[in-house]
Order: structure tokens, then C-alpha cells, then sequence
């Protein structure tokens, strides 16, 4: 029997209630956290435990600060204080654990809490968010102006989907966001956040079927070869970003500074970029001919 | 923030200040916060991270000592105003309840 697994992270970054309980079933299953990453979780087999969990935010973290770093350390001796121990953690989001029966809270105060998670989400999830809503905007307004066939079609469907995924993440944020600073002001109250993993599973499941008749889609349109030439240049361009992401984790566990780890991974994407469409161009033209 | 930063200090805040009016590790404030208040009064690891961060951003406190991992700081003048003024709250708050109730109870 395996005595590691790997889930995917299916939650919002902000769900620290969320996470918290996923996390504290699988240690009640025999599961226990070892690492948190930009693939997921990583578990070990232990004993059944049961333990407390919690999760917050180092906002000052970036995807390139190398680990571990003064503030992550910080925080840590702070937590380890109380008796939170920390799992390996490479995003903003911190996940600590507590075998008393009683802990205090990592966060006390539900309004610096909000704002720490603010914080944190301007340099990711809501960076991204809006990113992702302006193309799938853009992308469908040019689509609307293409002539219609059926490729297009599936293309705005695609599009679609991806747009009302990135634009419910963010209402589903702001909403909370407004009802939890209600109760913070009101009474101090933390309010619990909810990811909603059964509508981003059936948001997931449109994606695929969307992109899966957008390709036969453009297979009718232009032919089943430049697609597979598509195809191709889409598998080899996420290996190579893939390969620039695992160097720039490389390059944060052995300290590299975050300026240098950030010139050097954005360069080796540019280049992995131009390469790909190079080679698929290239092949395409071959193709063709 | 919706609340104006600091215009007033949550009970946490002002306790973390006044640990601060002598020189103090930031670590040592989590014990010292429930000593001073009998346990009333707690502060979490990650509110006080948080809260040490934003005091020296606003020049409220003042980073004294680093000791490997171990920090130490300090109340500047401002913060030390910003304690004053609170306790001047605080004492208008407790004159205004006993006008109206007395000093019983």
C-alpha cells in the first residue's frame, strides 16, 4: 500500500476554513499534510489523529522569495510558541497544526485577518482573477467579430465557461469578504468561507468538454493535422513552463534572491514561448506543404 | 481597511503596546498579554505578527535588538501618544458610566 498521495487543491486560497477541515478529516483518516505546493497537497499514512489545523497568510510572500526565508521564520517561532507546528509551505498560504486539545487561534482578531488575506490576494488569486477575466473578455469580443462557424462557436463557448469561472471566484470572495468584515465590526466574529468544490468540479467538467469540441471543432474546420500540430505545441509549451517552474523552485530553496530568480524564470519563459511557437509553426508550414 | 487605521486600539492592541513600554522580545509578548490580564486576554501567534508588522510600518513601535531569530522592540514617541490618547478614552468612557450609574457596581 502507497504511503504518500497527492490531491489537487480544489479550493479557493481564501477557504482557510475550508482547507482547515479537509485537512483535519484526512489526519482523522490516517492522512497526514506533509507539503503544500503549487501541484496540491502531499500526504503521508500515519495513525489516525485527531489535531487541530489552521491556516493563514504571509502576504509578503512571492512566488520567487527564496525559502525559508525571515518572515516565514518569524511567524513560525511565533506559532511554535503556542504549539502550531508548521507544514512545508510554498505559497502565501501557511498550514500549521496543534496537538493540544484547546489552542489558542492563530488569529485573534477577525478584522487584521481580513486584512492580512486582502493582502495576500492582491498578489495572487485576485491578480489573477482579474487577468483571467479581461482575456476571456477580450477573447470574446474578437471572437464575436470573426465570421461565424462552428470552430468560433466552441471557441465562445470555451471562452464562456472560463469567464464565468474567474468571475464567480471573485463575486464569491467580495460577497464573503463584505459579510465577513460586517460580523468582524459588529461582534468580532470570524466567519467561515466556503469553496463551493462541487460547483468548481461542474465548472471543471464544462471546461473539459468545451476544449474537447473546440479541437474536433477546428479538426473539421482545418483539418485534423494542424490540430494535432496545435495539440502538440500546447503539451510542449505547458512541459517547458513546467521545467521553468520546477528551475525557479530549485532556485528559491537555495536562496537565490527574489529579483534574480524572477529575471531569470520570466527570460526562460519568454524563450521556452518563442521556441514553441517556432517549432510549431515551423511544422505547420510542413504540413501544409 | 474599513476601520481607520489605529484611530482606536482593539483591547489586543493596546495590550501589545504597553507590553512594549520596556524593551521586549515580540515572542515574549504572547505570554506577557495573558499575564497582565489574568488570562482574559489572549493574542494568536499570526494577530500579532501581523500587528508587530503594521506598528513598525506606521513608526509605532521600533525594531531594538536582533538576536539570531529573536527580535526586540520598542514604543516610539508616537506610539507612546497613541497609548496616552487611549487611556484618555478609555477614562472619559468609565467618567461618563459613573455620572450616569455612580461608583457602585
Amino acid at each position: 500500500m502507497k504511503d504518500t498521495k497527492r490531491r489537487l487543491f480544489r479550493f479557493s486560497l481564501y477557504d482557510r476554513t475550508g482547507i482547515a477541515e479537509y485537512l483535519v478529516n484526512q489526519a482523522k483518516n490516517g492522512w497526514m499534510i506533509e507539503k503544500i505546493d503549487n501541484y496540491g497537497f502531499k500526504f503521508r499514512k500515519t495513525e489516525p489523529k485527531k489535531l487541530s489545523f489552521a491556516i493563514t497568510y504571509l502576504p509578503e510572500l512571492s512566488e520567487f522569495t527564496p525559502l525559508p526565508n525571515r518572515e516565514q521564520m518569524k511567524l513560525f517561532d511565533f506559532c511554535e510558541h503556542t504549539g502550531w507546528k508548521s507544514i512545508e509551505s510554498t505559497l502565501q498560504l501557511q498550514v500549521f497544526y496543534n496537538e493540544n486539545k484547546n489552542p489558542i487561534p492563530i488569529e485573534t482578531d477577525a478584522l487584521i485577518e481580513l486584512e492580512t488575506i486582502h493582502k495576500a490576494g492582491k498578489k495572487s488569486f485576485l491578480l489573477t482573477g482579474y487577468l483571467f477575466v479581461v482575456v476571456a473578455a477580450l477573447q470574446l469580443f474578437l471572437a464575436f467579430l470573426r465570421p461565424c462557424n462552428i470552430y468560433n462557436v466552441t471557441f465562445i463557448i470555451l471562452w464562456t465557461v472560463l469567464l464565468v469561472a474567474h468571475s464567480t471566484e471573485l463575486i464569491r470572495y467580495y460577497c464573503w469578504r463584505k459579510k465577513a468584515l460586517k460580523n468582524a465590526m459588529t461582534d468580532g466574529s470570524f466567519t467561515p468561507s466556503n469553496s463551493n468544490v462541487l460547483f468548481k468540479n461542474i465548472l471543471t467538467v464544462f471546461l473539459l468538454i468545451s476544449l474537447l469540441l473546440m479541437f474536433v471543432s477546428a479538426a473539421f474546420e482545418f483539418g485534423a493535422l494542424i490540430v494535432i500540430n496545435i495539440i502538440l505545441g500546447v503539451l510542449l509549451l505547458l512541459l517547458s513552463v513546467s521545467g521553468v517552474l520546477y528551475i525557479s523552485g530549485v532556485m528559491r530553496s537555495s536562496g537565490i534572491s527574489e529579483n534574480t530568480n524572477r529575471a531569470i524564470t520570466i527570460t526562460l519563459i519568454i524563450f521556452a514561448t518563442i521556441i514553441t511557437i517556432t517549432i510549431t509553426t515551423v511544422l505547420g508550414i510542413l504540413l501544409i506543404i | 481597511m474599513p476601520r481607520e487605521k489605529f484611530q482606536t486600539l482593539t483591547e489586543q492592541m493596546f495590550y501589545v503596546l504597553l507590553c512594549l513600554r520596556n524593551e521586549c522580545y515580540g515572542l515574549d509578548i504572547l505570554d506577557k498579554v495573558p499575564a497582565m490580564t489574568n488570562n482574559r486576554v489572549n493574542v494568536g501567534s499570526g494577530t500579532l505578527y501581523n500587528l508587530l508588522e503594521q506598528f513598525l510600518e506606521l513608526g509605532i513601535i521600533r525594531e531594538t535588538k536582533v538576536e539570531g531569530r529573536r527580535r526586540s522592540y520598542i514604543l516610539t514617541t508616537k506610539g507612546k501618544e497613541m497609548l496616552e490618547k487611549e487611556y484618555a478614552r478609555l477614562c472619559a468612557q468609565v467618567a461618563d458610566y459613573r455620572n450616569i450609574f455612580g461608583t457602585e457596581g
